[in-house]
């Protein structure tokens, strides 16, 4: 249990140095980066190869790291790192984790300070924006630790920008509506948002039982 | 909701309004209720994208009615992958869905035809049970008996032979 959100994602930062092995990719997210890396790597050579031609394949070969290491990457790492961890994905995304990857293998390494192997937390990833308000991930870990019993103070003690407390505040009040509408709990209309186990609209079959609910 | 709250909630002065009430295909002088399904449902894996125009009745979840995704079998995503839009998206510029879906209740479920030159499952198109435990399907429900666009029939449901 710790006191604050800020407590525990530092806590929990110095766990993962302390486990590199957790920190080695599993093979399925590896080998999808290194194809990427090989596909980039192999279009950049043909703008080069043909530049002095035309500039036919400058804009697509003009990728970024962000191409490689998009956002599905980046949750595919918080997934599998919250679950060998045990903890909220949000708590993994507030740390400064970046991956190493080559052709035998991919890890993700946590930054932090060369001396004294201190993490240095938040060094991508600021507590604040600019305008002094927290982001909003914190914002989230810091729900996710209460809900999993983590934190212990329940007290947020950042402020959060307000564009982003009135639009969360919209999504509820429409979430409430729906539920007002539908007859139902919030919780059972969270829980018919996810996909679905069982087709909605699906060709009826003779002797099909399941059409007589 | 009355056809002039559409207008503003639309944003639209009387020109424009009437040219997007033709252009959208649902009648100038007096806008009937209609369900179109998108050919290509974007967001995931076996979907498919129903909208409805409709201005009665409060359980629409958008301005000009209603509209979601729903879980469908993959036989009618590559179906409707293959069928030529003729009606524009009632949410953009898009010509991208097609016509003729009928939302028909039997005495044991409810089914959504589509009417097709193309066949689907069934010769006139593609025949669709809907599941009424999902809450999506529901919404859809109790929007389209808001605007009338559920016919009741005193039968049971068509029903396919099991496929081999």
């Amino acid at each position: 249990m710790h006191n604050s959100v800020v407590e525990g994602i530092d806590a929990l930062a110095v766990t993962m140095l302390k486990n590199p092995d957790k920190l080695i990719m599993p093979d399925r997210i590896k080998d999808i980066t290194v194809t990427k890396i090989k596909l980039g790597e192999r279009l950049f050579s043909l703008a080069k190869q043909t530049g002095h031609k035309h500039a036919g394949w400058i804009d697509l070969a003009g990728g970024s790291y962000g191409d490689i290491y998009d956002n599905l990457f980046w949750y595919d790492t918080f997934v599998t790192l919250s679950e060998r961890f045990d903890v909220p994905m949000s708590w993994v995304a507030c740390i400064d984790i970046f991956p190493v990857v080559g052709s035998l293998g991919g890890q993700w390494t946590v930054l932090h300070e060369s001396e004294g192997k201190v993490p240095k937390m938040f060094k991508n990833f600021n507590i604040f924006d600019k305008e002094g308000n927290c982001r909003e991930m914190i914002y989230a870990a810091h729900l996710d630790g209460v809900e999993r019993g983590l934190i212990s103070n329940e007290h947020f003690p950042f402020d959060r920008p307000d564009v982003v407390k009135e639009w969360t505040n919209e999504a509820n009040n429409h979430l409430e509506t729906m539920a007002e509408v539908l007859d139902k709990s919030v919780e059972e209309v969270l829980d018919s948002l996810k996909k679905p186990t069982e087709h909605e609209l699906y060709t009826p079959y003779e002797d099909d039982d399941s059409l007589n609910k | 909701m009355e056809i002039k709250t559409l207008q503003n909630n639309l944003g639209m002065h009387d020109t424009q309004f009437t040219e997007w009430l033709a252009e959208h295909n649902v009648g100038i002088d007096e806008p009937q209720a209609t369900l179109q399904i998108r050919v290509t449902a974007t967001g995931g894996l076996d979907l498919a994208h129903i909208q409805g125009f409709g201005i009665r009745g409060d359980a629409g979840n958008r301005p000009y009615g209603f509209a979601d995704k729903f879980y469908v079998e993959s036989n009618l995503v590559s179906w409707l992958g293959e069928r030529e839009p003729t009606d524009m998206s009632f949410a953009s510029e898009q010509r991208c869905y097609i016509r003729g879906c009928c939302l028909i209740e039997y005495d044991d479920g409810v089914t959504l035809q589509i009417e097709n030159d193309n066949a689907g499952n069934v010769a006139s198109g593609y025949l669709l049970a809907l599941n009424k435990d999902s809450m999506k399907v529901k919404a859809l429900l109790v929007w389209a008996r808001e605007n009338d666009l559920v016919m009741s029939v005193d039968l049971n449901m068509p029903r396919l032979p099991k496929e081999e």
